[in-house]
C-alpha cells in the first residue's frame, strides 16, 4: 500500500480558506508533480503521496521527511543534479529535475555552485 | 552612535526580546532564517495565552500583534537570514544570507532560538510517515498538507494533544495515541508506514508522529562558551544564565524555549526580561525596569529558581589558596 490518501486541506474550521496561489509544475523521478509556488518541494511531493525521497548509504533503506524544518537530512534529494538539496526548505520552481537521492547521490565533476540556492 | 545588539530567533521570546530593547534605545537587529516571523505562532492554530491572567488568543493574531510593537519600536528585521555562528562573547556572529555570508559586529546578543522536538528512537522510527510532531504540525498548518488520513501519535502530554486536535480540525483521524517504551513500538510497511505495532496490537495507519516533548536549541550560546546543564524539568540540557538570563556578563543573554522550554507566556514574558537586562547593561535603563519584568509572570520565578541550584553547580567549590 503505498498511498497514503495525502491531501490537500482546502477548508479548515478555523483557518481562512486555502488561497489560490498560481501552480507550478516539476517532476520527481520523471513523473510529473504539481505545486504551489509558495511551498518547499517536500511539501508539494507529500502532496502528491510521494513518501520516498532518499536512501541511506550503509543499509539502503529509505527515508522521507521528518522535522520539516531543515535540520535532519532525511529529505535530501537531487535537484537539477545536485544531491543533498533538503526538499523542506528548498522551495519549488517550474522546471525543477528533482530526483530520489540514492545515498550520498554523485556531484557531476563540472558543477559550479549556485550562490543563490 | 547608539549601542547595537542582535537577536536571533524571531518567534515569540524574539520579538518581545527585540521590541523591549529597542524602545530603551538600542538598535537591534532581529534575525531568523525563515522569511516570516513569528516563530511557533505561525503553525498553531489553537489558541494561546500571551500574558498570564489573560484570555488566549490565536497565535497568528498574537504574532501579528508582536510584530506591530516590533516595528512601532525600529526594530530591524533580518528575515531569511540563517545566523550560523556567534563569536568573541556573542559580539560577533555569521549571518548566512541568500547563499551568501557577512560578519554581524555589535555589543552583545539575545540568543532566543527556541527548541526543537525530542527524538524517540525505536524499530521503523526513520520510515518515510514518520514526522516530528512540529513538522506534521508544520505541513498541516503552514503547508496545508494532510500526509495521510490515519495517524498515530507517540506522546503522551500536551503537545501530543494538541496534535492530536490539529490533526482531526484537518480532517484527520487519530487511530492510536499514547507513550509506550521503545521496545513496544515498532512501524512497518512497504512504502512508507502503513502499520504501527504496539505490543502485541498492530494498527493500520498512514503516519505516525513522535511529539514526545521538545529541547532548547541554544546552539549560539554553547559556541561562545555558555555551560549546558541538565534539567529535566527544562526540557533537557539548558544554557545556564543567571536571575537576569545573563549566560556571559554584559553580551550573551539566553531567553524563552532556548533557555528552558515552556510556554508561549513564558517565552514572551522571559523575552522582555532578556531585552531590558540587556538594555540595562548598556547603561540605557536601570535595574528597576527589570523588577517588573520579572514580576510579569509567575512562571519566572520558579524558572529563576530552577536555574540558581542549576548555576551552583558550576561555581568553583574550591578556589584554592591565595596567591601572594
Amino acid at each position: 500500500m503505498s498511498d497514503p490518501g495525502a491531501m490537500r486541506i482546502e477548508t479548515h474550521p478555523i483557518l481562512e480558506p486555502l488561497s489560490t496561489v498560481s501552480s507550478v509544475t516539476f517532476s520527481f523521478d520523471g513523473l510529473i508533480v504539481v505545486g504551489r509556488v509558495d511551498e518547499p518541494i517536500a511539501v508539494a511531493l507529500l502532496a502528491a503521496g510521494i513518501r520516498i525521497f532518499r536512501t541511506m548509504p550503509r543499509y539502503g533503506d529509505p527515508r522521507g521527511g521528518y522535522c520539516m524544518v531543515g535540520r535532519c537530512a532525511d529529505c535530501m534529494v537531487v535537484v537539477d543534479g545536485v544531491p543533498g538539496v533538503r526538499a523542506c526548505v528548498t522551495m519549488v520552481s517550474a522546471g525543477l529535475d528533482v530526483r530520489t537521492q540514492q545515498e550520498l547521490g554523485e556531484l557531476d565533476a563540472s558543477f559550479v555552485p549556485d550562490r543563490g540556492r | 552612535m547608539s549601542p547595537r545588539i542582535a537577536v536571533v530567533g524571531a518567534g515569540p521570546a524574539g520579538l518581545a526580546a527585540a521590541a523591549v530593547a529597542a524602545r530603551a534605545g538600542v538598535t537591534v537587529d532581529l534575525f531568523d532564517e525563515r522569511d516570516q516571523a513569528g516563530g511557533q505562532l505561525t503553525y498553531r492554530v489553537q489558541p494561546v495565552e500571551a500574558e498570564f491572567g489573560r484570555p488566549a488568543e490565536r497565535p497568528f493574531e498574537l504574532a501579528k500583534r508582536l510584530l506591530a510593537e516590533a516595528a512601532e519600536a525600529r526594530v530591524l528585521p533580518h528575515l531569511g537570514s540563517l545566523v550560523a555562528g556567534s563569536f568573541d562573547n556573542g559580539q560577533q556572529l555569521l549571518v548566512v544570507e541568500n547563499g551568501r555570508s557577512w560578519i554581524w559586529d555589535g555589543d552583545a546578543l539575545i540568543v532566543t532560538s527556541g527548541s526543537t522536538d525530542l527524538p524517540y528512537p525505536f524499530p521503523g522510527a526513520t520510515y518515510p510517515g514518520v514526522f516530528s510532531g512540529r513538522g506534521l504540525q508544520i505541513l498541516i498548518n503552514r503547508y496545508r498538507v494532510l500526509p495521510g488520513r490515519r495517524f498515530a501519535i507517540i506522546g503522551g502530554a500536551e503537545e501530543a494533544e494538541e496534535l492530536a486536535i490539529d490533526i482531526m480540525l484537518a480532517g484527520g483521524e487519530v487511530i492510536w495515541s499514547g507513550i509506550a517504551p521503545a521496545p513496544f513500538l515498532r512501524a512497518g510497511g512497504i512504502k512508507g508506514v502503513d502499520v504501527l505495532g504496539v505490543g502485541n496490537e498492530d494498527f493500520a495507519v498512514d503516519v505516525i508522529a513522535i511529539a514526545v516533548g521538545r529541547q532548547p536549541d541554544a546552539a549560539l550560546a554553547t559556541m561562545v562558551g555558555v555551560p549546558l546543564a541538565f534539567a529535566a524539568d527544562l526540557g533537557g540540557l539548558v544554557p545556564v544564565v543567571d536571575d537576569r538570563l545573563e549566560a556571559v556578563p554584559g553580551h550573551v543573554f539566553v531567553a524563552g524555549d532556548a533557555a528552558g522550554v515552556g510556554s508561549v507566556a513564558v517565552a514572551i514574558a522571559e523575552g522582555r526580561l532578556a531585552g531590558a537586562a540587556a538594555a540595562a547593561r548598556l547603561g540605557l535603563l536601570d535595574d528597576d525596569a527589570l523588577a517588573a519584568m520579572r514580576g510579569a509572570h509567575p512562571d519566572l520565578a520558579l524558572r529563576s529558581a530552577r536555574r540558581a541550584s542549576l548555576q551552583s553547580a558550576f561555581v568553583q567549590p574550591y578556589e584554592g589558596p591565595a596567591l601572594s
